[in-house]
């Protein structure tokens, strides 16, 4: 229950750092760091607008986002005390929880019949597709280096102390990281903040939402960034000192790492996100095999 | 039990002799009593967990022949009869748009094919014995050409069957090919001769001959070429027993063959789990770059045949190792693919003929919105979509989490099987995000949105009896899962009994997983129930109004304007362009017209491995033909001088003892 409520608090938390560190680093005054959460918070007390062309599914995909959020973020530890619900092979249903909330949210957006939101679907199932393989690549360098397949398993029996493995995980954390932008739909790969909506592409997929619903998808997607941030920064934290406060400061660490970049970067073009999604994929295959010839290399001498 | 079968399958030749209006209850009651039958002898085999052998059956119809009922074929009998009954009534509804159309001779050979192809999937599964498994393999076979030629008025149709029923006797030399090598060493013809066979000898080439025999009925890789051709052209429920039912015939003989491997399991197994991967791969690739509902799903068919090939070439490299619980979970978990994937294959080909019997086409470029109009069987396509993207709480999670806990476990194990254990992790995760792509496609452009043809804004509400017909698909689906932790257990016994595991290490290791699934998904539910109540609770009290969809500002948005499948995919398509034949054919604009007129333009995206099975082999045949053809002068003096040289021939070669 402790890693559910510490991983809420990071969502809420990680949005504000990386807007304070862009305000910070580009001399604006900027909002406060919890101005997001009070703007959810009108978003949840309002109502809805729909489009006569849309939908059950247009309804029912934020809701199951949401849900389906939950139940992942539920499986994964933010420290010691352990996951809500854990099983072994859990990484696996975690996936599949965020990979449902995307093809609602993609359905969802194909439901309001607009081209604006159907480019955005096309962009998110494509990238969301290619990140896959990465996704599952890092969760197998886990397994690997842990034996176990759970996430609760993984970082609680990561052998602590080897000074390869936290070499190893550096970069891991790093591949995480650029899975997390691209899942987040942030600087190079998507700009929240662009105003023209052919190039976007999570913010496209929610144009047509309002209000409550907006609330929802907005939630579930701080969500689904944080549980990242957090498996990050186990990850590495599990390699020397596995405890709630390591792992928080490592999450605003990610945060401000995500802030400075979009301060000093623009959005890359569209075709090239391909090419910066197949990368993760190699950077964590490197960092599996590195892992197997260190743990080799371990059992052998 | 096989009499029963055997005389059932005669006994629907009465679908002949009725008349119309009876036609559908005569095939329905054979059809449901040969499914009761059936059912009843899986079930009671299964609780027992003990083979039951036929040797009266087929001795009457086959000589020394006989049939055996062991859990393999227990789980394949019970596939067969839930899914002959679900088309049987299915068909009752889409074919009523045709009864005005059809001969009522037309109509009775649909149902008398239906209901042989039923029957001889039956005795697929059940006969041991060569010359019984051939007759009724080839039976199957006639049976479902015959039904996809239904429509045989359409060109495709006809060249769609003729392409399908070629490459199955191309693949049903390869079957008689494999049992004559039994013969040819003394052994009786027959799967248990298989046995003896590999205990003796490298079980590789006699291996490699029932693969493709068997692999070109799966759908494998590269012998799908049939398989995106004759699904469209079926009628839907047809395509619905052929894909979720008859290709798994295919399945089931690879996994009676290596059922009696004695060595070489990691040979074996690594050409599986690498066919598995081609075939999955190159299925989905494929699957995301279609226009067309069936063929999307067809291409997905070779997409899930893949992955229970992963999971199958998984378990025997386990079984390599003697690991009882890779093997387990790689062995059960294609087993129970086989099973999700004709749930749920099965649902979406109905869906889909629900959308065909009511437009007469299922071209995603005319459709669209149809999830307003159709909402039931919108629904119910949701749910198919869902349950084949293995997403959770459906049943395709359920088969694909049993493969990637043995793919996880042999990561973590860290020993000779951790890198060939990533790259099935990686080959699933990314057939699994496109899977995604292909059905959100699928989904987004044919139910939702706007309609992008007029016939699509006036669709129709598919009947009763098409749903009733669909109604066992979803309860499959829902049953397996939510149901995980008693499905799972079933499959892992058939698996352990077939291939001589030990089931209890799977119950001892993983059992905790699946029931920490089950309460996962539980959870999910519930969330997802909670969530939607607040949403409810919340909006309420607050204003909820229409407004128009955001068109940055421009208000005159059409239905053309939408986002079309072509467009969905084009993202995918320039990274995927050198794997397919694309053709666009258009007419041009020409250089006179000064005002716009209108166009037709049409973009094919052909799988490139077609071509490599007709035009290539015909090309080939010709020649040779060519060459002979010269000899054919039509002088009776010429053919009489023929036959002379051959007996010269027969005597120099006996002279010489080259033959005796």
């Amino acid at each position: 229950m402790l890693s559910f409520v510490v991983l809420i608090f990071i969502a809420l938390l990680l949005p504000g750092v990386v807007n304070r560190t862009r305000a910070v680093l580009s001399g604006r005054k900027g909002v406060t760091l919890w101005q997001h959460v009070l703007t959810l918070g009108v978003s949840f007390r309002k109502g809805a607008v729909y489009s006569p062309v849309a939908g059950p599914v247009f309804r029912m995909a934020p809701v199951v986002g949401l849900g389906a959020s939950l139940t992942a973020v539920a499986m994964v530890p933010a420290g010691p005390s352990g996951a809500l619900i854990s099983f072994g092979g859990d990484v696996v249903l975690f996936c599949y929880l965020l990979a449902l909330g995307r093809m609602m949210l993609i359905l969802g957006a194909l439901d309001t019949g607009s081209s604006f939101e159907g480019m955005g679907a096309s962009r998110e199932a494509l990238y969301g597709a290619l990140v896959e393989p990465a996704l599952f690549i890092v969760l197998g360098t886990l397994a690997l280096v842990s034996g176990h397949t759970s996430f609760e398993r993984i970082f609680a029996r990561m052998e602590a102390g080897s000074t390869e493995m936290i070499i190893a995980m550096i970069p891991l954390m790093y591949a995480v990281t650029k899975i997390l932008i691209v899942e987040a739909g942030r600087i190079p790969v998507d700009d929240p903040r662009t105003h023209l909506e052919l190039t976007m592409i999570h913010e496209v997929m929610v144009l047509d939402y309002c209000g409550f619903d907006l609330g929802l998808v907005t939630l579930s997607s701080w969500l689904k960034t944080a549980a990242f941030a957090v498996i990050a920064s186990s990850a590495l934290a599990a390699t020397f000192a596995y405890c709630i406060p390591l792992v928080v400061l490592l999450c605003i660490l990610i945060g401000l790492g995500v802030g400075t970049i979009e301060s000093f970067m623009a959005r890359g073009r569209l075709f090239d996100n391909t090419t910066y999604i197949v990368t993760i994929s190699a950077i964590a295959f490197v960092v599996f095999i590195v892992a197997f010839l260190i743990l080799r290399n371990i059992h052998i001498g | 039990m096989m009499e029963w079968i055997i005389a059932l399958a005669v006994l629907s030749a009465a679908v002949f002799a009725v008349p119309l209006r009876a036609k559908w209850w005569t095939a329905l009651a054979v059809v449901g009593a040969g499914a009761a039958i059936a059912s009843a002898e899986a079930l009671s085999v299964l609780a027992s967990g003990a083979c039951v052998q036929y040797p009266a059956a087929s001795n009457v119809v086959f000589g020394s022949g006989f049939g055996t009922a062991d859990p393999l074929s227990a789980v394949f009998l019970l596939i067969v009869s839930w899914a002959g009954v679900a088309v049987t009534v299915y068909a009752r509804g889409y074919l009523a748009g045709y009864l005005d159309r059809k001969q009522p001779v037309q109509i009775s050979l649909h149902y008398f094919a239906l209901a042989i192809m039923f029957f001889s999937m039956l005795l697929v599964v059940l006969f041991r014995d060569g010359f019984g498994f051939l007759f009724s393999w080839e039976s199957m076979t006639i049976a479902s050409f015959v039904l996809i030629l239904f429509d045989a008025e359409r060109k495709e149709v006809r060249r769609a069957a003729l392409n399908y029923l070629v490459l199955m006797h191309v693949g049903f030399v390869f079957l008689l090919v494999g049992f004559v090598k039994l013969a040819s060493e003394g052994l009786p013809v027959s799967f248990d001769s298989l046995g003896v066979y590999f205990s003796r000898q490298s079980a590789l080439p006699l291996f490699a001959v029932f693969l493709v025999g068997f692999g070109m009925k799966a759908g494998m890789f590269p012998l799908h070429v049939w398989l995106p051709e004759a699904h469209p052209a079926a009628p839907s429920h047809v395509s619905a027993f052929m894909s979720g039912v008859m290709i798994k015939m295919g399945v089931y003989g690879i996994l009676r063959v290596c059922s009696y491997l004695s060595g070489d399991f990691y040979a074996v197994g690594a050409i599986l789990f690498a066919a598995g991967i081609a075939t999955g791969l190159w299925g989905v690739i494929l699957a995301a770059l279609q226009n067309d509902m069936k063929k999307i799903l067809a291409y997905s068919s070779i997409e899930n045949v893949g992955i229970v090939f992963i999971g199958l070439g998984f378990g025997l490299i386990g079984r390599s190792g003697y690991d009882s619980l890779l093997a387990l979970c790689g062995i059960g978990g294609a087993l129970l693919h086989t099973v999700n994937h004709s749930f749920f294959k099965t649902l979406l080909f109905l869906g889909a003929g629900n959308v065909y019997a009511s437009l007469h086409t299922v071209s995603l470029d005319k459709l669209g919105g149809l999830g307003k109009r159709m909402p039931v069987t919108s629904a119910l396509f949701l749910v198919g979509s869902l349950a084949i993207c293995a997403l959770p709480p459906f049943n395709g999670f359920v088969s694909e989490f049993m493969i990637y806990l043995g793919l996880f476990d042999g990561v973590a194990g860290n020993d000779a099987f951790t890198l060939l254990s990533l790259g099935g992790v990686i080959a699933l995760a990314l057939i699994g995000g496109l899977a995604v792509l292909v059905f959100s496609k699928l989904y987004g452009m044919a139910f939702l949105g706007v309609p992008r043809s007029e016939a699509a804004a006036g669709v129709r509400e598919a009947g009763r009896s098409m749903f009733a017909g669909m109604a066992f698909p979803l309860a499959g689906i829902l049953l397996v899962g939510l149901g995980s932790c008693g499905a799972v257990p079933l499959v892992a016994d058939v698996a352990a009994e077939t291939f001589g595991l030990d089931a209890d290490v799977l119950s001892a290791t993983v059992s905790d997983s699946f029931v920490g699934l089950t309460l996962a998904l539980g959870v999910l539910v519930v969330s997802v129930v909670l969530v939607g109540g607040w949403r409810r609770w919340a909006l309420r009290r607050r204003t909820v109004e229409e407004g128009p969809v955001w068109g940055c500002g421009f208000p005159a948005q059409s239905a053309r304007m939408q986002y079309t499948g072509e467009s969905f995919s084009e993202g995918w398509q320039r990274l995927t362009r050198k794997m397919t034949h694309n053709v666009g054919d258009d007419d041009k604009i020409g250089s006179d017209e000064i005002f716009p007129v209108s166009h037709n333009f049409e973009v094919k995206h052909r799988d490139k491995l077609d071509s490599l099975f007709s035009v290539w082999w015909v090309a080939l045949i010709r020649r040779v033909n060519e060459r002979f053809s010269a000899l054919r002068t039509g002088k009776v003096n010429h053919y009489i001088l023929y036959a002379l040289l051959f007996f010269a021939l027969v005597f120099l070669l006996s002279v010489l003892k080259i033959i005796r």
